[in-house]
């Protein structure tokens, strides 16, 4: 009795330690998230001489405006949401599916395919003969592309993997294999069902890390058409990039800071328009991971 | 009895059958074959582009067509002045980053797991979602805004509190442009790096907290020996997958926070590359320079992995 | 465990025998270059197969297409389906079929893979890149061709061999046509020096003519801050730190020690002479750490971006008091100043932006193209048709420039009205991303400049101010093409020598190290990375220009 007194004393303890903790952190990662909100609607040239601090300043939706009246970024929301979607689902579907097989005890080979798909974590080919041998087989200009091209992400199959190995026994599968079950009912009746926070960390990576990219678009795509929304946002800003100017403005030579007027009020407003379609989706992952906790306990 | 003696030769017989135990898995490498099919297209079908490095590649006689160099352009990498420095820079950079990085969020998750009220659970992790999706030029933006030496607001609030007057030396300091660089990291990886662990802990069995309460666990105990351990081969897995990444330090954020006198500190080998135009038309330097930091990633992974095995730990194979 | 790491080493050697072993299989490449068109005549003996007319219009007999590529930029970003080409392809018979390269990553890639179109206009070709494509002999040699199809373009290579050997590839011939603005506004001055006048004029101080003077105007702008129209947080000057646009390099100037390139080197009697070590660049850095230590520049010179910087000296109503900027900001009141006298004895004089007219290589005919006399003949038609050569490069005629009764051509908007850009961007040319000859000849005879009237434009700011006190053309330093192996070495010192010598620089001016102890350490360290060596070499590529 009493050392559950004294326990829950020690827990209200961690507890307010631990919320407070979490209530600084939120502070200091939420401000310049509200510094991205408030600047976007703020004159940038007060943005930049830093006299927007916690108030919108010269309040307007200028930037918003121009980067909404600019029509080339819906057919980019459309493409982006497509590839993605598209994506996610072969991404997560291979990294589940070899991971399932790697998790399983040693069968011949085993090693020798891990060892094939980790090295390419670290060598490959180069741009060169990669796009070389996409014109070869005539997926240059094709949106498949994007789809297959780092759809296998060996980290997410190792990840996978970790998972599966720790949270179903081998045992399991011994017994439900007496039972007759097959590998591939075993999977989808079992494992599919067991992992869902794995598949739920799983397409939150590959949903967003296709949602952000845009290199393979600008390398392999040629029609405008078929352009991601990234790839559309940085045609807006792309001369603003301080990468581009810090590096250009000695050899351009004339007014280099004409271009950057003519954008920056977009900066901000880009961020966010980009950006919160993916942020609305993370709640519904979070979902998953409550829900796995219930799964764990009706099998404990 | 009889039947067991009987079969269990005969068993062992099957399970040593090459042939048997490949065609008693065939479903396992059909579970594979997407991965190594796309694996064999997309990366090992252009993997003779690795020779560039040892030839001197000339686009027009194409990169088989080239005429082999050897080791000239390793050697011309090693052989540049400032080759150390860049190289102990990059290092730096890269190890305080691990350090930094890797265990916060691991603290983060637990934190939220064991966290009472599940609305703040809610905020925090959408939140410290969030700066994931900020591009690396806004990043270094609000950091200069923010620390801007004689108006940033970290500057008015400290000399505001009176620990600090004249101007903000952060941002006009050599030393402290690998702290910059590696927290602001932090600052925007944290939350999307917890996300894994939160999954992972998440398949906790809460029957496992229960009976330890019963033993009179506390939470902060809870937390160490249930939590903890459960979620450890992710962690170890994860350490050993980053611990191959150290050589790539990002190169567009280094460049973008350099100035006049962080220079001895932030020239790291991806920006001094990209300086010396190197990746303009040196393809053979810039695959050298490339296949290098590949190659030291990969002899660290090994390390770390033999070591986590040495330690009874997870292993990638 | 040792079966597994066995296993493990297989699986690697496994991939390393599919890398050679696929790399084998896969050595179809970029190497089988289709076989160049010898100036265009093949076995019928006429240009371009018979499809091309010698003289007049349409160039072709039947509509051809050409393919091209081009560099993207935000202030044209519809060069691919402006109006301009349907203007072309109905008087010449030629559609220009444009593909837009969104990255530098692609444009390498063009090159790397020798993937190339018909022409290539502003892509941004370097050095290496077009001594690989010219030892591919992926390119079209044009001086034959100009000399047969297009005169007005051999006359003028002819007349100016400062451009014509600018345009040289390495090995000395020449492949690629230039964009020519002799717009003696833009190309003779780099950055203007802009003061605000009605701050002066509210402390009753003149115009800054000597650096003492400007000096204490900055001390009384500050002193008054939050007085009159002045800001409370005003910045008395502020400078973009070693940027050659919007740096320090007229403070040098104003004390004699000429910096006509970012690699702070000038041209004495054609010797490329180094000025970063030279003793007397001393007196002005000693001048700039007495502004800063009065608190008249911000340490945020040294760690601003570029777009902050941009920012900041754009504020209307002004934040800055005194600024360098290709434009001035605040027209209304912002007064163009003169280089200031130090009192030293030597002239001061502003940065010129260095005569050479424009970006080189902005027209590259390439062994792919199917039609070159066409093409040639096409960029004859620029330079020598004002209508053509004016749509081609301003935009749509009407919209964009057009004539007055004297028949003279006059812009009707310009880059300075992005609103104006952006809402006429179908009509839009592609400027300087594609060749033009605006020569001295097309200022004297065709064209009138209206911004020469117009109180604080570049235009006037040139003709009033800055006329006079320009660094002379032939102290400017230019650079011609170098080897290769030349060429990389160049960067690699150019980088090293300018780290060092920015970091240095900026401690001076901080006071963070004394510049008098120092200067021996400094100097020595510098020569230590190979300044020597360096100047040799920008001596090499400055000969190859001025030969």
């Amino acid at each position: 009795m009493s050392t559950a007194i004294k326990s829950t004393s020690r827990d209200r303890l961690y507890d307010i330690v631990n919320t407070v903790v979490l209530l600084v952190l939120l502070l200091v990662v939420a401000y310049p998230l509200y510094f991205v909100v408030i600047a976007s609607i703020s004159d940038p040239k007060l943005v930049a001489t830093g006299r927007v601090l916690f108030w919108p300043q010269n309040f307007s939706f200028k930037g918003y405006m121009e980067v909404v009246n600019y029509s080339p970024i819906w057919t980019g929301y459309r493409n982006t949401l497509i590839y993605t979607t598209l994506f996610t689902l072969i991404s997560v579907l291979v990294s589940l599916l070899a991971g399932y097989a790697l998790a399983r005890k040693p069968f011949p080979g085993k090693t020798a395919i891990t060892a094939f798909l980790l090295f390419t974590m670290f060598f490959n080919g180069g741009l060169i003969p990669t796009y070389l041998l996409m014109r070869e087989i005539g997926l240059y200009g094709n949106p498949a592309i994007i789809v297959l091209l780092g759809a296998v992400n060996v980290t997410n199959i190792i990840i996978s993997r970790t998972f599966i190995k720790s949270s179903i026994p081998e045992e399991l599968y011994e017994a439900a294999s007496i039972d007759g079950c097959s590998h591939f009912s075993f999977f989808f009746r079992i494992v599919m069902p067991v992992s869902q926070a794995l598949i739920a960390v799983l397409v939150l990576f590959a949903a967003v890390s296709q949602w952000n990219s845009w290199f393979n678009a600008m390398i392999y795509l040629n029609d405008e058409a078929h352009m991601p929304l990234q790839m559309v946002l940085r045609d807006l800003i792309v001369s603003q990039s301080a990468l581009s100017t810090a590096s250009n403005t000695d050899s351009m030579g004339g007014d280099a800071a004409a271009q950057i007027y003519l954008v920056e009020s977009m900066r901000y407003a880009v961020i966010i328009v980009s950006t919160l379609p993916i942020l609305c989706f993370y709640p519904f992952v979070q979902k998953y991971f409550v829900k796995g906790v219930m799964i764990g306990s009706v099998k404990g | 009895m009889d039947t067991a003696s009987r079969t269990g030769p005969k068993d062992k017989k099957q399970t040593k059958s090459l042939g048997f135990r490949i065609w008693q898995s065939r479903e396992l490498y059909l579970f594979l074959l997407p991965a190594v099919a796309l694996v064999i297209v997309f990366n090992y079908f252009p993997m003779y582009g690795i020779t560039v490095a040892f030839k001197d590649f000339k686009p027009h006689l194409g990169i088989m067509g080239s005429p082999w160099a050897g080791l000239k352009y390793f050697d011309r990498f090693f052989d540049m002045p400032m080759f150390s420095v860049i190289l102990k820079n990059t290092l730096l950079l890269s190890f305080y980053t691990l350090i930094a990085s890797f265990p916060l969020p691991i603290i983060l998750a637990l934190a939220l797991n064991s966290t009472p009220s599940q609305r703040l659970k809610k905020i925090v992790q959408t939140i410290t979602y969030a700066p994931h999706f900020i591009s690396i030029v806004i990043i270094v933006g609000m950091l200069n805004i923010f620390f801007s030496p004689s108006m940033g607001i970290v500057r008015n609030i400290l000399s505001g509190l009176g620990l600090m007057d004249g101007n903000l030396d952060v941002l006009m300091n050599a030393s402290s442009f690998p702290h910059l660089y590696v927290w602001s990291g932090v600052w925007q990886t944290l939350g999307w790096s917890s996300i894994i662990y939160l999954g992972a802990l998440s398949a906790v069995d809460p029957a496992l907290h229960e009976s330890a309460v019963i033993d009179g666990a506390s939470k902060f105990q809870r937390v160490f020996r249930i939590d903890l351990p459960l979620i450890l081969p992710t962690i170890v897995i994860l350490l050993i997958l980053e611990s191959g990444t150290i050589m790539n330090i990002g190169f567009e954020k280094v460049f973008l926070m350099q100035n006049a006198f962080n220079l001895s500190t932030s020239e790291v080998i991806n920006t001094y590359v990209y300086k010396v135009g190197i990746r303009e038309a040196q393809y053979s330097l810039s695959s050298a320079i490339g296949l290098f930091n590949s190659g030291i990633n990969f002899i660290l992974i090994l390390l770390v992995n033999q070591v986590s095995r040495r330690l009874g730990q997870e292993s990638l194979w | 465990m040792i079966g597994k790491r066995k296993r493990f080493i297989g699986g690697v050697a496994l991939s390393l025998v599919l890398v050679t072993g696929i790399g084998a299989g896969c050595s179809n490449n970029a190497g089988e270059a289709p076989s160049a068109v010898e100036n265009g005549e093949n076995t019928s003996g006429l240009p371009d197969g018979g499809m091309t007319n010698l003289e007049g219009y349409p160039i072709t007999k039947e509509p051809i297409t050409i393919t091209a590529a081009v560099t993207y930029g935000s202030l044209r970003p519809e060069m691919d389906t402006t109006a301009i080409w349907d203007y072309v392809e109905e008087k010449t018979n030629i559609r220009v079929e444009v593909e837009i390269v969104k990255d530098k990553d692609k444009a390498d890639l063009m090159f790397a893979s020798g993937d190339f179109p018909d022409l290539i206009m502003n892509v941004g070709i370097n050095p290496n890149q077009m001594a690989n494509a010219v030892e591919g002999g992926s390119f079209v040699e044009m001086k034959p061709l100009l000399e047969q199809y297009a005169p007005t373009w051999n006359k003028f290579m002819e007349d100016n061999p400062l451009v014509y050997n600018g345009s040289l590839a390495t090995d000395g011939k020449l492949y690629s046509l230039p964009y020519i603005d002799f717009a003696p506004f833009d190309r003779n001055l780099r950055d203007q020096w802009i003061i605000m006048g009605n701050w002066l004029d509210e402390l009753n101080l003149p115009v800054p003519q000597t650096t003492e003077e400007f000096k204490e105007a900055l001390i009384a702008i500050k002193a008054n801050a939050g007085k009159g129209s002045i800001p409370a947080d005003v910045i008395p000057y502020y400078i973009y730190f070693d940027n050659y646009v919007g740096g320090q390099f007229d403070i040098y100037g104003s004390f004699g020690v000429y910096v006509t390139d970012p690699d702070y080197v000038v041209v004495e009697d054609g010797v490329v002479k180094d000025q970063s070590t030279n003793p007397a660049i001393k007196e002005p850095l000693k001048y700039l750490r007495e502004l800063y230590a009065e608190g008249l520049m911000p340490p945020e010179i040294f760690t601003d971006d570029f777009t902050t910087y941009a920012s900041k000296i754009s504020s209307d109503p002004p934040i800055v008091a005194a600024y360098h900027s290709y434009a001035n900001r605040q027209p209304e009141i912002g007064v163009a100043m003169g280089p200031l006298d130090s009192g030293n004895g030597e002239e001061p004089l502003l940065r010129s932006q260095a005569y050479m007219p424009g970006p080189a290589n902005t027209a590259i005919i390439t062994s792919n193209n199917k039609y070159p006399v066409a093409t040639v003949r096409l960029l004859e038609a620029i330079a020598s048709d004002t209508e053509l050569g004016l749509t081609v490069s301003r935009g749509t005629k009407g919209i964009v420039w057009d004539t007055d009764e004297e028949g003279k051509a006059y812009q009707i908007f310009w880059e300075e009205s992005p609103e104006q850009m952006a809402a006429n961007a179908g009509e839009l040319g592609l400027h300087n991303s594609f060749v033009a000859l605006k020569d001295q000849r097309f200022y004297e005879e065709t064209w009138k400049e209206l911004s020469y009237d117009v109180e604080n434009s570049r235009g006037w700011a040139y003709e009033n101010v800055y006329k006079d006190v320009v660094l002379p053309n032939e102290m400017v330093y230019v650079q011609g093409a170098i080897g290769q192996d030349d060429n990389n070495l160049l960067n690699q010192y150019k980088t090293d020598l300018t780290n060092y010598r920015k970091a240095m620089f900026a401690d001076f001016i901080t006071g963070k190290q004394d510049i008098d102890a120092t200067w021996d350490t400094y100097v020595a360290q510098m020569k230590q990375l190979g300044l020597d060596a360096f100047i040799e070499l920008k001596q090499k590529a400055y000969n190859a220009i001025a030969k």
